[in-house]
């Protein structure tokens, strides 16, 4: 095809527009782009032959040969499946056929793939590694998302102008998605000088107006992001409030953050070269609706109560210590033993890739026999013997699990924990010796922990002779949060 | 013309291309002579956006049930892609001519026409 001038050249520009919207074979592409191109040209030509001027003639024969978006998707339906056609047929030709989109186009586009990959990233990790009732609520907000972002997608491909508009309510939601992720990862992993911390402290420090502690409660990102949000109403307000911090760098990143805020996008000629295809103003807000309050249940669901996974009320814990005192009134070993079971075991209390995979889940149980004689010298001394072992009660097979400590403490991750089996009873016994002097009045109670995955935990204490049954705490006495 | 037609009765993908291949059937032609005899044909009742020809064009030739080849018209005019019929595309339009008939008919008697 030579080039073309004036209104042939719109002729070849509208070939191209519906050429780039479609997905089909790139060998294909020449042909039908002459043969469509051959199409307009005598339409325009008998326009011409009617009386029309070029331009006129031009407008009828581009009027009539339909809407670009419909005839893009019509041609990649003519080489692909209706599925593939409604899924990568509408995202792909957005992004891999630049031709005369305006420069704006790729920024919006990135706008809506990153809250795609965004809502895509979790659901899959809700999926795979949430307790099911958590992943169930996760999954389905994320789907509720996830339809709205697709047909935002799918819209501007078509070049719907009202997709324009919902990347304005993507933006922010983007913002503090990624705000929260990154709270969340570095409160999991006590971050403190990383990326992902820095990120966090930047948005704490400029807006919350602290900095922030690993100990710190969920309520404080969440009155950053209540305060962020107020500030973000107004530019000159958020500028005034990070110049009240001495943070030269945190302001730095708040014009950045907010000059991606959509006030004035610059992004008009992308605006007029989009398609003004009105959608009702309900729909628009629900779809709204469905992003915000899709994206809102994977975090609402990280903190209800899943009845899959058992409580304390589902477990029992008993503390029993008996002492061994030789002839000479002394005590020369004490015995402690530890029995638990459960009424109910969790279901895939890790998520469906470790139920998968096994393994992986753990619960830690904890152990101290401190505590000095009047002479100063240590209850439990470390030269001396301490043997641990445990054992399922019930059908008496081994409970594996490697002790670690001596001297007076122990604290011992179990296998799976997923392994455990209701209505068993297990036993985990330690053995220690002790060095001559210690009389029984010298003993000092024994605190046995068991750490259920680090969702609750249950202490006991007993002394010599005695028998306890453990109680939920909020924190371990040797081991916890 | 319309752009796009909203109401009324809408012709479906296997239909339309069935129409094609009647067209087809009488003689050679290239995507503008088809719209511009399927307009004339059905006297305008047929109005659909002239672009969809060539995907449906696309689907037939892409199914073996037409063939197409490249025509210099000179004069400076761009060359033209014309269509003729396969053997398949023979027995696709009896048969599915025949379904069409029958079904006009089952239509007919129900409708009271």
């Amino acid at each position: 095809m030579s080039e073309p001038a004036g209104a042939q050249a719109r002729l070849a520009a509208q070939v191209e527009s519906i050429l780039n919207g479609a997905a089909f074979r790139k060998r294909d592409r020449d042909d039908l782009a002459e043969e469509l191109y051959g199409h307009l040209w005598q339409r325009w030509q008998d326009g011409l032959a009617s009386g029309l001027d070029e331009e006129a003639a031009a407008d009828q024969a581009i009027r009539s040969f339909g809407q670009p978006a419909r005839l893009s998707r019509d041609v990649t339906l003519a080489y692909h499946s209706r599925l593939y056609a409604s899924t990568i047929g509408v995202l792909l030709p957005t992004v891999v056929t630049p031709s005369e989109k305006p420069r704006a186009y790729f920024a919006v586009w990135l706008v809506h793939f990153a809250t795609f990959f965004a809502v895509t990233g979790l659901w899959v990790r809700a999926l795979m590694e949430w307790t099911p009732v958590r992943a169930g609520i996760g999954v389905a907000g994320c789907l509720l998302a996830y339809l709205a972002v697709f047909a935002a997608f799918a819209a501007y491909g078509a070049r719907q102008r009202w997709a324009l508009g919902f990347a304005r309510i993507e933006l922010p939601f983007l913002f503090w998605w990624g705000a929260l992720l990154a709270w969340s990862g570095m409160a999991a992993e006590q971050l403190e000088a990383s990326v992902v911390g820095l990120l966090v402290a930047f948005v704490v420090m400029t807006v919350a107006q602290t900095p922030p502690r690993a100990d710190d409660s969920p309520g404080r990102p969440a009155l950053a992001a209540a305060r962020s949000l107020a500030a973000a109403r107004s530019l000159a307000a958020a500028r005034s409030l990070a110049a009240g911090r001495s943070l030269a760098a945190g302001r730095s990143l708040v014009r950045v953050a907010l000059s991606f805020i959509p006030r004035d996008w610059r992004l008009r000629s992308l605006s007029a070269w989009m398609y003004d295809r009105p959608i009702p103003r309900r729909l628009l807000a629900g779809l709204s609706g469905m992003l915000i309050v899709g994206s809102a249940l994977p975090f609402v669901a990280l903190n209800v109560a899943d009845p899959t996974q058992i409580g304390p009320a589902d477990m029992q814990v008993q503390l029993s210590v008996a002492c061994t005192t030789s002839s000479s009134g002394d005590v020369s070993a004490i015995d402690v033993t530890a029995s638990f079971s459960f009424k109910r075991t969790d279901l895939w209390p890790n998520g469906l890739m470790r139920a998968l995979s096994g393994g992986g889940t753990t619960d830690q149980i904890a152990l101290a026999v401190e505590g000095a004689r009047p002479n100063g010298i240590p209850m439990i001394t470390p030269q001396l013997t301490q043997a641990t072992t445990g054992r399922d009660a019930t059908d008496g097979s081994p409970l594996a699990f490697a002790p670690t400590g001596g001297d007076g403490m122990a604290v011992t991750a179990l296998p799976d924990s997923a392994s455990f089996k209701a209505g068993h009873h297990y036993e985990v016994t330690s053995n220690y010796s002790v060095a001559p002097g210690l009389r029984p009045g010298d003993v000092t109670p024994i605190t046995f922990g068991y750490d259920h995955l680090e969702r609750f935990y249950l202490q006991a204490t007993a002394g010599c002779g005695q028998t306890s049954t453990a109680q939920r705490v909020s924190k371990l006495y040797v081991i916890g949060p | 013309m319309s752009e796009e037609r909203e109401s009324g009765p809408q012709l479906s993908r296997g239909e339309f291309g069935l129409l094609i291949l009647a067209l087809l059937g009488r003689r050679e032609m290239y995507g503008y002579e088809i719209v511009a005899e399927l307009r004339r044909a059905s006297e305008g009742a047929i109005d659909l956006p002239e672009g969809t020809v060539y995907p449906a064009l696309r689907r037939l030739e892409r199914d073996g049930l037409i063939g197409g080849h490249w025509v210099d018209v000179g004069s400076g005019a761009p060359r033209r892609r014309y269509y003729k019929l396969t053997l398949d595309g023979e027995r696709a339009l009896a048969g599915g001519r025949a379904d069409w008939l029958r079904f006009k008919a089952a239509a007919d008697a129900v409708l009271g026409g």
